[in-house]
């Protein structure tokens, strides 16, 4: 009992004298046979065990002369940390799933938050067909699709085989284009009925994509009223100079939309402003009715007049 | 060059004795305890707490040096020490401070013992 009460005043006393001196303190205390020679032990150790944990701080960790390492004199720097703590490894488990739960938030809320703060545009890698491949040939859908999307002519470049896309205005007419494609119309097919569906080399390509694009950019012209909480008019124009949308708020200069999606835009100069079009569902050639403006966090509903 | 010991000086009573102690041979914390003792005729004892605390001290000062376990001993727990040189110098300069304090302290008794008629 009392040996046992022993070694816990023992383990007490600071790591390094428990370290050196623990075990021989336990050797002399197995010594003492009778039990006032024990108790006496028993009591130097408390009193050594306050001495060390008050008075003796210069030691309550090994001698840092033993522990620090040794000079490198042929100029090859040695790292060591200042100190030997390292932790448990269950809290690097614990902090390896705590850092990915946070990450995982983190991409959720920037995916899905309506607060769009960042607009990461990621530039995407556009292969071109060269001029020689007829269009039949080439067999994946997709780059089919991308090679038959109408261009603007000055920003053409048929040397180039891969482009990052640019930004703005390119971007803008391609979505534009898809949105075309997607949405056929009907007016510029009407107008050339006789022209093959799958010709490789149009007559005029530039001027049939930009009619194509103005085609496509109709269903979202006209003046749109917001009602509340504060009145005032959207008007959305097409610009025929670069077959851009253009949005004009009643009493402001006119800004330029760049597509986002099909329906979104975003408004060019106005940090955290787009807007959204709702295309009917019944028709959906028919002109959009609805559109939602979003402008530093608020949201306003407007139709068309 | 011989080295200045007498900032060191004056030892409190239980250095002075674990470093007298050790002066004859190498010993472990026990036969200390046992040889301050045995040297006071039994009138200091020292404790493992206050041996232990002041080897420390002693050992961080390099008056004395740390052997580690012997094999053949009958108790493998038990590590033994030995007096360094520094230790040696320091444990003379303070035998030498002493003697002159026993010789000024039996030069002052002598003059003041009462003289007989």
């Amino acid at each position: 009992m009392l040996r046992s009460l022993y070694r816990c005043a023992l383990r007490l006393h600071p790591p390094a004298f428990r370290k050196r001196f623990a075990e021989e303190m336990l050797s002399i205390f197995d010594h003492a046979k009778a039990t006032p020679a024990a108790l006496r032990l028993f009591l130097d150790a408390l009193l050594s065990l306050s001495r060390q944990w008050t008075l003796r701080s210069e030691f309550w960790h090994d001698a840092p002369g033993a522990a620090a390492p040794q000079a490198v004199s042929d100029g090859i720097p040695s790292f060591y940390t200042i100190s030997p703590f390292r932790p448990r490894g269950a809290a690097f488990i614990n902090g390896l799933v705590l850092s990915l739960a946070l990450f995982c938030v983190t991409c959720f809320a920037i995916r899905y938050s309506w607060i769009h703060v960042l607009h990461v545009r990621i530039p995407e890698v556009q292969f071109e067909r060269p001029s020689w491949i007829p269009p039949s040939h080439t067999t994946s859908g997709m780059s089919q699709s991308v090679q038959s999307l109408p261009i603007a002519p000055q920003r053409v470049d048929t040397t180039q085989t891969a482009a990052v896309s640019a930004p703005a205005v390119p971007q803008a007419r391609r979505s534009a284009a898809t949105v075309a494609r997607r949405r056929p119309v009907g007016r510029p097919k009407e107008t050339n009925p006789a022209k093959p569906e799958n010709n490789p080399q149009p007559a005029n390509p530039t001027s049939t994509a930009q009619g194509e694009i103005e085609q496509a950019l109709d269903i979202y012209e006209g003046s749109y009223a917001v009602d509340a909480p504060v009145k005032f008019t959207i008007l959305i124009t097409t610009d025929r100079e670069d077959g851009s949308l253009r949005m004009i708020r009643s009493g402001q200069p006119g800004l330029r939309l760049i597509p986002l999606s099909e329906t979104k835009f975003a408004v060019q100069g106005a940090d955290n402003c787009w807007i959204e079009f709702m295309p009917s569902d019944s028709a959906r050639d028919s002109p959009v009715r609805l559109l939602q403006f979003s402008c530093n966090g608020k949201r306003y509903l407007a139709r068309r007049r | 060059m011989k080295e200045d010991l007498s900032g060191f000086l004056p030892l409190s009573p239980a250095p002075l004795h674990i470093l007298l102690s050790l002066a004859g041979e190498d010993l472990h914390g026990y036969a200390i305890m046992q040889e301050v003792a045995r040297q006071s005729e039994g009138r200091y004892k020292l404790g493992p707490g206050t041996l232990y605390d002041n080897l420390q001290k002693l050992i961080q000062r390099e008056w004395v040096q740390e052997l580690g376990r012997r094999p053949g001993d009958d108790d493998p727990r038990r590590r033994y020490y030995r007096l360094t040189s520094l230790g040696r110098g320091v444990l003379a300069a303070e035998t030498a401070r002493l003697a002159g304090v026993v010789r000024e302290a039996r030069l002052r008794l002598q003059i003041a013992k009462p003289r007989r008629a």
